[in-house]
């Protein structure tokens, strides 16, 4: 293939979606040149610095994002290697009771892990966290997604240096295909405990709108009509005033607004732009 | 000018005690109990408005209070059967584990429609309510 072809071929892949698939090819090929090896045995070498970065991220932050971009370059490596029945088959070796699944120790949650999870929604979430239950059960799926992660990169660190391919690994691993299908699944719960927090972050929002504006419309109920009576009032001494006929009309018009403009004060803006015409009127009145 | 003030006073949001007064003022010509009666009608019409929002607002503010003080009790009952319901679960059997983990969920944003349907339905209450006292 040309490398103009190839070029042209590349850019039309990135733009359908498939750019972390691109870039895997090429990081393979990019090594696979470098070091003198075959592209299987570099294919199992980018994975596994994939998930050696994870590991990293991991154990500087105590978390990882469910939205990194480790997870995408993870599954741009696996769907350019991993051909599609074998996909499945490894999604279902994940499934419980599918025979293929080795044990996970139950995570026991230092307090230490827990403040960092609670200090990650923390920091994204501007100071909000979720219910302790949910930040525990994301410490123990967090921690339990590392301990499959490094109990893979052994099996694969193990197979590293002979000649099948990935697939060909996946294959015949079923134990380590199970947990990489573990490894996916739990990403997702994580992602799915994110996304249920946005969402009551979002009904917390919401829930103090309606406040609001339940509260606005308790002062328009009582406000809108001195409001709109006392318009009116200010633009027919407008027309008095041009007639001469004002002096006896002024006063009350003074009080009232001075008594409105008091009360209105309480109620925020709702009706700021309407105590301000009424007083730009009272100004024009009193020159 | 008389016939624009009665109109004025027949428009406004004073009592119609209130306004009889004024009006009775108006037809006798005596501008100088007239005025200051229209003034000291006004503001005190604004201060019971003034009150009345305050009293309002307060009481939907409790109402409020109430009703968030359930919805924390029945977050915390449904949190304690999930924990319940989840103790068992086998830390690889992620399927049921997302299964339980989507009742929850499930159950929490069911809470989350009714509170809101809850104080829209009191607002309206108290809207209602309070229009019709508007002029007790």
């Amino acid at each position: 293939m040309s490398k103009v072809f190839e070029s042209i071929q590349q850019g039309i892949e990135k733009m359908i979606g498939r750019k972390e698939r691109v870039d895997f090819r090429n990081r393979v090929k990019d090594f696979a040149t470098r070091n003198g090896v075959n592209l299987n045995l570099a294919e199992k070498q980018i994975f596994k610095k994939y998930l050696d970065g994870y590991s990293l991220l991991y154990r500087r932050d105590g978390f990882v994002d469910s939205g990194n971009k480790f997870w995408s370059d993870l599954k741009g490596g696996f769907d350019e290697t991993v051909y599609p029945d074998l996909q499945e088959r490894i999604k279902q070796a994940a499934d419980f009771g599918s025979g293929h699944l080795r044990n996970i120790p139950p995570q026991l949650i230092l307090p230490r892990e827990l403040t960092q999870i609670e200090r990650y929604f923390s920091q994204k979430y501007n100071g909000q966290k979720p219910e302790n239950l949910v930040c525990q059960e994301v410490a123990a799926e967090m921690k339990a997604l590392q301990y499959v992660l490094n109990r893979f990169s052994v099996d694969l660190n193990g197979h590293l240096h002979n000649s099948a391919s990935l697939a060909d690994f996946l294959a015949t691993n079923q134990a380590a295909a199970a947990d990489l299908g573990l490894i996916f699944k739990l990403n997702e719960l994580i992602k799915k405990h994110e996304k249920h927090f946005s969402n009551k972050l979002a009904f917390e929002k919401e829930k103090e709108n309606l406040k609001n504006i339940g509260k606005e419309a308790i002062t328009q109920m009582f406000w809108q009509m001195p409001i709109d009576w006392l318009t009116s009032a200010v633009k027919n001494s407008w027309k008095m005033m041009q007639r001469r006929e004002l002096a006896p009309f002024g006063s009350f018009v003074k009080d009232a607004l001075s008594s409105l403009g008091k009360s209105a004060k309480l109620f925020g803006k709702t009706f700021s732009s309407s105590i301000k015409l009424l007083l730009v009127y009272f100004q024009t009145l009193k020159k | 000018m008389s016939d624009e003030i009665k109109n004025l006073i027949q428009e406004s949001f004073l009592r119609d005690e209130a306004k009889r007064e004024l009006l009775r003022l108006l037809e006798l010509g005596d501008w100088q109990n007239f005025w200051p009666a229209f003034n000291q009608s006004l503001i005190e019409e604004l201060q019971k408005r003034q009150n009345r929002t305050n009293e309002v607002i307060e009481k939907y503010e409790k109402e409020l209070k109430k009703m968030e003080n359930d919805f924390v009790k029945e977050s915390e009952k449904l949190q304690n059967y999930f924990n319940e319901q989840s103790l068992n679960v086998s830390t690889v059997d992620l399927k049921t584990k997302e299964e339980i983990w989507e009742k929850y969920y499930s159950a929490r944003e069911e809470l989350q429609k009714s509170f809101k349907q809850k104080m829209s339905q009191t607002l309206q209450t108290i809207l209602l309510t309070e229009d019709a006292r508007m002029f007790d």
